[in-house]
């Protein structure tokens, strides 16, 4: 074939144009780590980012969500932890009373006292919510009237939060299921009250037993609340670690492979070199060269 | 019998054909970087003999110059490069909206779509604050601005490329008559010889129309035409016909040929692409867009609606409704009396207000199966991977016909380039040629001087 004098300067070009892209490309995926700068690097690796991101992203908000959920049943647990010594305390007071090895009046006094202290127990507040209102948390769970009678005024709803795409975990405890359950402590302290102070030992009695059904009451909502606590661990433990199955995931599609992109760099390089060495030369060999 | 007079004579025909023949040689080598140049070479032919019995040669004339030219490979060149900067142009477009739906920088829609879902779950945690109703309102909105920005972006670059479209037109017009104009002078200059030089011209002009739309020449018995690929006539034996500018009822440009309508038979060349760019590529991207959109606004509205506020207000759309799909991405729109008012936002699915079960239903909507299209991610992500695969593959494509343009053009090369060592080797037999003519004439001239010495001595 007959090479005219442009035909070497034009693939010269070409090839030099295209060496110099692809050195292009490895120089930015070693300066940006990154081998998915644009979905048409890899589209489908880039439809992938979409959904890994997006799980990714729903996935922090349940881990927050299971957050949320655990420190709720800590407070409450907590809050039902001084419940329980209250009601201890109260019950031994009634049981004095009934063998007559206290003074009434005194231990009355200090059963009121022991009454507000489980109402505040009962209208624990975190984050301004009320934690045994139901979902009605807005507003105190239990309110005194002047005449000192305490009424629930939440509602039975069991508050859930979402922890996982299709999970949920019960974050908080209705107070009608622990202080007004199947014994309403404040009535039943209320009874006491009255018994103590009539000094009927039967009466007193009566109210011991519900004070120690409430105390079960109590301990079997701990028992629940321990449980749902393991469940919002477990949540995060397994939202954590799905995500590092996630993060290794999105590195494998859009993190550049330094090493070969550095190889990458090196043979494209020298490949530049090779062509532009050439590319000196065909300018250099002509019959010019050899006439006088 | 031929005298010393009739070989001065050849010697001096000698003389001037070599001295053409260096001419064309340097004209040669003038032009080796000009592009569109087809190399020339001299055309000798020997002068008729005279005598009678002795029949001698009476040396050379040269009857004229041929270029050196293959009219096909100039036919190939030209549908190769509509082809090459068709396919540039619809990567280049294509890599445009790319940008707009690149997530590599976790900058894009997706992450608002995600916040978007989350601020109900987040609203889940305590639905009463008024902190948690604000950012549902705060993340919507960004949601809606950001859909927004993208469809506008679409539509500006459909005006952007309907304009574009114009432009090539008038520069299509503009080559269109310059050909005309050329192909008439040939028509003249080529009655008595041919004009090489306005022939490279007219084809460098062709190759540059071939670049906005490919082209079809008829060249034959001194008719010349020059066509579109669907043979609607450009240039007819010399006169342009321009094309020209109509509007479709949409209010989109049209290219017409006398009055028809010939926008989508054009083929080849920046204006295909700009064609099928404006009236296939974005508006399919906005129906994906309008599609997510509407879907979007649909299911949220649709359960919020059936949800209560703390109040006990229900019916309360999050998205003014969309009636229709198309346009859906550009309406899409805050609720004003959500977005005035965040105690709006429904959270419950009692009348009472009370509870987050809506919200947290609100927040699994980014899960919820919505057949047959799929959740809005999934649309996204489909969206996502259809422009990433369609920009990598017209990308190979302007590759490849970047290497078959450059092949073309090194075969061009090979038949019509010039070759400085090919003239170089002319230069020297034009040289010795002429400095063997120019001895001929010396020794004539000698002989001459002899021969008039002769006469003097008698």
């Amino acid at each position: 074939m007959r090479i005219a004098d442009d035909s070497g300067y034009r693939n010269l070009l070409l090839d030099i144009q295209r060496i110099a892209e692809r050195m292009q490309t490895a120089q930015n995926q070693i300066s940006s780590g990154k081998k998915l700068t644009r979905p048409s690097d890899d589209p489908s690796a880039a439809a992938d980012v979409v959904n890994v991101d997006s799980v990714r992203a729903n996935s922090a908000q349940y881990l927050d969500n299971a957050a949320t959920a655990e420190s709720r049943l800590q407070i409450a647990d907590s809050a039902l932890d001084g419940v329980q010594l209250v009601t201890d305390r109260i019950r031994t007071l009634a049981l004095m009373a009934q063998n007559g090895t206290s003074t009434p009046s005194l231990s009355v006094e200090e059963i009121s006292g022991l009454r507000d202290q489980l109402l505040s127990y009962a209208n624990t507040v975190f984050e301004g919510q009320y934690m045994f209102a139901g979902s009605n948390t807005d507003s105190a769970a239990y309110d005194k009237a002047s005449n000192g009678a305490i009424t629930y005024s939440g509602n039975s709803d069991v508050v859930k939060l979402q922890v996982g795409k299709a999970s949920t975990l019960q974050s908080q405890i209705p107070g009608d299921q622990v202080f007004s359950g199947s014994v309403d402590i404040f009535q039943t302290i209320t009874d006491l009250v009255t018994a103590m102070s009539s000094g009927s030992t039967s009466a007193i009695q009566t109210q011991v037993t519900k004070l120690e059904q409430f105390s079960q009451t109590v301990s079997s909502s701990r028992t629940k609340l321990g449980g749902l606590l393991n469940g919002a661990t477990a949540a995060q433990n397994e939202l954590r670690q799905a995500d590092l199955t996630l993060v290794a995931h999105l590195s494998q599609l859009q993190d550049a492979d330094l090493a070969q992109a550095l190889s990458e760099f090196t043979q494209s390089q020298n490949a530049l070199q090779a062509a532009t060495a050439v590319g000196a030369r065909v300018s250099t060999l002509s019959i010019l060269d050899y006439l006088k | 019998m031929s005298g010393l007079g009739t070989a001065l004579n050849t010697a001096l025909q000698a003389l001037q054909a070599n001295q053409i023949g260096l001419t064309v040689v340097s004209n040669n080598i003038a032009n080796v970087n000009t592009p569109g140049y087809t190399r020339q070479r001299v055309l000798m032919q020997e002068s008729p003999g005279v005598g009678d019995t002795i029949r001698v040669g009476t040396g050379v004339q040269v009857v004229g110059t041929e270029a050196i030219r293959d009219q096909i490979i100039e036919r190939r060149l030209w549908s190769e490069t509509s082809a090459k900067s068709g396919s540039d142009m619809t990567q280049q477009s294509l890599s445009d909206i790319e940008g707009l739906f690149n997530e590599a920088g976790n900058t894009g829609l997706l992450p608002r779509i995600s916040d978007f879902y989350n601020s109900f779950q987040k609203l889940s945690t305590n639905p009463t604050s008024p902190e948690m109703r604000q950012q549902v309102v705060t993340s919507a909105l960004s949601l809606t601005q950001y859909i927004n920005t993208r469809a506008n972006d679409l539509r500006d670059m459909k005006t952007a490329t309907d304009l574009a479209i114009q432009h090539d037109v008038s520069k299509a017009n503009v080559l269109i008559q310059q050909i005309a104009d050329i192909s008439q002078h040939i028509h003249e200059v080529e009655i008595t010889t041919p004009a090489s030089d306005l022939r490279d011209q007219r084809t460098l002009l062709i190759k540059q129309l071939s670049e906005i739309m490919s082209v079809r020449e008829l060249d034959s018995n001194g008719t010349y035409q020059l066509t579109t690929g669907n043979n609607r006539p450009l240039v007819v034996a010399g006169a342009a016909v321009p094309l020209e500018i109509g509007t479709t009822p949409g209010g989109l440009t049209t290219v017409l040929s006398d009055t028809t309508d010939i926008t989508s038979e054009i083929s080849g060349g920046t204006l295909a692409a700009r064609v099928a760019f404006r009236d296939s590529s974005i508006p399919q991207y906005q129906q994906q867009l309008d599609q997510m959109a509407y879907d979007l606004a649909n299911q949220v509205n649709l359960v919020h609606a059936a949800s209560y506020d703390p109040d006990g207000n229900t019916g309360v759309n999050v998205f003014t409704p969309i009636a229709a799909i198309a346009g859906a991405a550009l309406n899409l729109q805050l609720n004003a009396a959500i977005a005035a008012d965040p105690r709006k936002v429904a959270a419950s699915n009692q009348v009472s207000g009370a509870g987050n079960e809506a919200a947290i239903a609100l927040g699994n909507l980014v899960n919820a199966p919505n057949p047959p299209r799929g959740t809005v991610i999934e649309q996204y992500r489909a969206l996502v991977f259809q422009i990433g695969s369609e920009t990598a593959s017209a990308q190979l494509e302007s590759s490849q016909h970047a290497a078959m343009l450059t092949q073309l053009e090194n075969l061009r090369s090979s038949i019509s380039g010039v070759s400085i060592n090919e003239e170089t080797t002319a230069i020297i037999q034009f040289q010795r040629a002429f400095q063997a003519s120019a001895r001929v004439v010396s020794v004539v001239d000698e002989l001459l001087q002899t021969t008039l010495a002769m006469l003097g001595a008698s």
